[in-house]
């Protein structure tokens, strides 16, 4: 599966190089237009001394559907197009090449997180007032031990939303149907069909159980910013939902690919 | 190597190389060369090439002691013979031809001494 | 005793059709076959049933006794009908990825193919013509130490003098140990190296047996008997 993993990563180098740099050009820009900012003076409305932390927290999430679609697309295009002949004449288990996946989007996910974390601090530290006062707070900040739990719930959640994703294209590559449409069709309602009715269980599921919270305060120690409402409730029946419904895709997902695959 | 498809192709080895058994390219004892090879030389399908020398061998022609290669068996007689049936068969293909074209016995002869004379040794 | 690869009363159906419809037959090991047959008539579904890219409706495969599966996969090498590499690796990588994945991948073998094909390493597959694509595709499946190829029109895209290339490093490659299953629409050219043939019309088999039996009965070539069977011969455009 590693092997895998490494030549996925060689054919994404391009896109790779190109994201990360724009998002560094980025970065830097903001960085310095911020830089030339006078120093900070009450009721003085700038939008970009409010913005550049967030647009840059927007671009990072623009550039991680980017990349998280890519992934997607390249499964599907490996299923439905001519270089499945290549993947699935390997000597792997389904469980291999989905994992392959699933590893991909990890690494670009914590790439998300942790360059998106370092460049919105940055322009956080560089903007007039603001960077003041935050800055003693960061370094206690960043070993808040419930923001990294709340990060791990939110990335539990994704992953699992992305294997029911690879559940569904697979899903429509095992119908006895020759053409290429049909089946693109039928993953796409699975996909949706299973994702709706995912959510309105979870939100059942959170009312069902309303005792099963968790309560963090990620925020705890960005007080300065999160103002009065540092504590928050993270019910916890949506997300054992959605972790429950990955792990299933996933183990269903590999025996379609070991079993019943149509190429 | 120029094969005709419409007939099997072992047949076709097995002639060539009794031909060559006949004229005495390949000498008595003299050892043909491997499967592969021959098949490399013909491009054809090397078990094509076994099963013309497994044909040659049930015929007498050759003999695959264990473990050596296959090697031209027989005594010049039997090389002889073979020269002499191949002759014969080529000659009589030829009068039929002639015969159907109209031409005489003696006429086919006369020919015959006039285009063996004219070929280059 | 069993044979390299047996293939089981095969049956492969679709909504609207049915591929393959009870197909049967053995081949032992050390043989060539021919896989014919028009286009539509089932070949490379058989021959992707082969390579477990495919799953049966009913009936069995047995390569080796074993069902297509990952065991199967690493001892097969299957050469497509259209190009399966990426195009953003180069020949050599492509190379490594089959190394990395094949036990039976022999570098110093790849490295002699592409030599005698006038390859390099560094060229970028995307860079290449069809021609040249072809030839380094059929590189990486010889270069595998395989039991069974399965090579699906491997000579679409070749000019004369290439096919010849190819198929003299087939017979210089050839082993008594493996098996080779080959489809194709150049008939004429390629039936001297076929030990059995296969015919096949509208997924099931019309006529099968050893080459060779085939000429003898018929007095004919595999081509013409191509034609008796289907009625013409279908030229591949190129």
């Amino acid at each position: 599966m590693w092997k895998l993993v490494k030549y996925e990563l060689r054919g994404r180098r391009l896109v790779s190089t190109i994201g990360l740099i724009s998002m560094a050009a980025l970065t830097l820009y903001l960085a310095v237009r911020l830089m030339e900012l006078p120093p900070y003076t009450q009721g003085q409305p700038d939008t970009l001394v409010s913005g550049a932390p967030i647009i840059m927290a927007w671009c990072w999430i623009l550039f991680y559907l980017v990349v998280t679609v890519i992934n997607i697309l390249t499964y599907t295009q490996d299923l439905y197009g001519d270089t499945g002949y290549l993947v699935f004449s390997l000597p792997l288990r389904g469980a291999a090449i989905l994992g392959s996946r699933i590893v991909l989007l990890v690494l670009d996910t914590l790439m998300t997180l942790l360059g998106g974390m370092a460049s919105v601090i940055i322009l956080t530290l560089l903007t007039p007032g603001l960077g003041q006062q935050v800055a003693p707070h960061v370094g206690r900040f960043l070993l808040t031990g419930d923001f990294w739990v709340m990060c791990l719930g939110v990335l539990t959640v994704i992953v699992s939303v992305m294997l029911i994703m690879f559940f569904g294209v697979t899903f429509g590559k095992t119908l006895p149907s020759a053409k290429k449409h049909m089946s693109s069709i039928v993953s796409a309602i699975l996909i949706i069909a299973v994702l709706l009715a995912s959510a309105r269980a979870g939100i059942a599921l959170n009312q069902l159980f309303a005792g099963w919270k968790i309560t963090l305060e990620p925020w705890s120690n960005l007080a300065v910013l999160a103002g009065p409402q540092a504590e928050m409730e993270f019910p916890l029946g949506f997300p054992l939902l959605f972790l429950a419904l990955g792990i299933v895709s996933f183990l269903r997902t590999c025996w379609l690919m070991d079993h019943r695959l149509n190429f | 190597m120029e094969f005709d498809d419409k007939a099997p192709i072992y047949v076709q080895i097995m002639d060539l190389i009794k031909q060559r058994i006949a004229s005495g390219e390949l000498k008595v004892g003299e050892q043909l060369p491997s499967v592969r090879d021959l098949a490399e030389q013909l491009v054809v399908n090397p078990n094509t090439v076994q099963k013309a020398y497994l044909g040659l061998e049930r015929e007498g022609y050759v003999a695959t002691p264990r473990g050596m290669g296959t090697f031209v068996t027989g005594d010049r007689d039997v090389a002889d013979r073979l020269r002499e049936r191949l002759a014969r068969s080529a000659v009589e293909s030829c009068v039929a031809t002639l015969r159907s074209l109209g031409y005489s016995p003696d006429e086919i002869a006369a020919l015959a001494a006039e285009a063996a004379r004219e070929v280059q040794p | 005793m069993s044979e390299l690869v047996e293939v089981v009363h095969l049956t492969k159906r679709y909504l609207t059709n049915a591929a393959l419809s009870d197909v049967s037959f053995q081949l032992p090991e050390g043989h060539i076959m021919g896989l014919l047959g028009p286009n539509g008539s089932g070949k490379t579904t058989l021959m992707k049933i082969l390579g477990g890219l495919l799953y049966p409706t009913s009936g069995s495969v047995f390569i080796d006794g074993v069902q297509p599966g990952i065991q199967t996969k690493a001892r097969v090498s299957f050469l497509p009908d259209v190009n399966q590499l990426n195009r953003w690796m180069s020949v050599g990588e492509a190379g490594d990825f089959f190394h990395d994945f094949y036990a039976d991948f022999e570098p110093q073998r790849f490295e002699d193919l592409l030599k005698v094909m006038g390859l390099t390493p560094e060229q970028k597959i995307g860079a290449l013509s069809k021609g040249m694509i072809e030839k380094a595709r059929l590189s990486l499946v010889f270069a595998r130490k395989a039991r069974l190829y399965i090579l699906d029109e491997p000579f679409g895209g070749l000019d004369p003098l290439a096919r010849r290339q190819i198929l003299d490093a087939l017979v210089a490659d050839f082993r008594p140990d493996a098996s080779m299953i080959v489809s194709t629409q150049m008939v004429g050219e390629v039936e001297r190296f076929f030990d059995d043939v296969v015919f096949l019309g509208s997924g099931s088999i019309v006529l099968s047996g050893e080459a060779e039996d085939l000429r003898a009965q018929r007095s004919a070539s595999i081509e013409e008997i191509y034609r008796e069977v289907y009625g013409h011969v279908e030229t591949r455009q190129v």
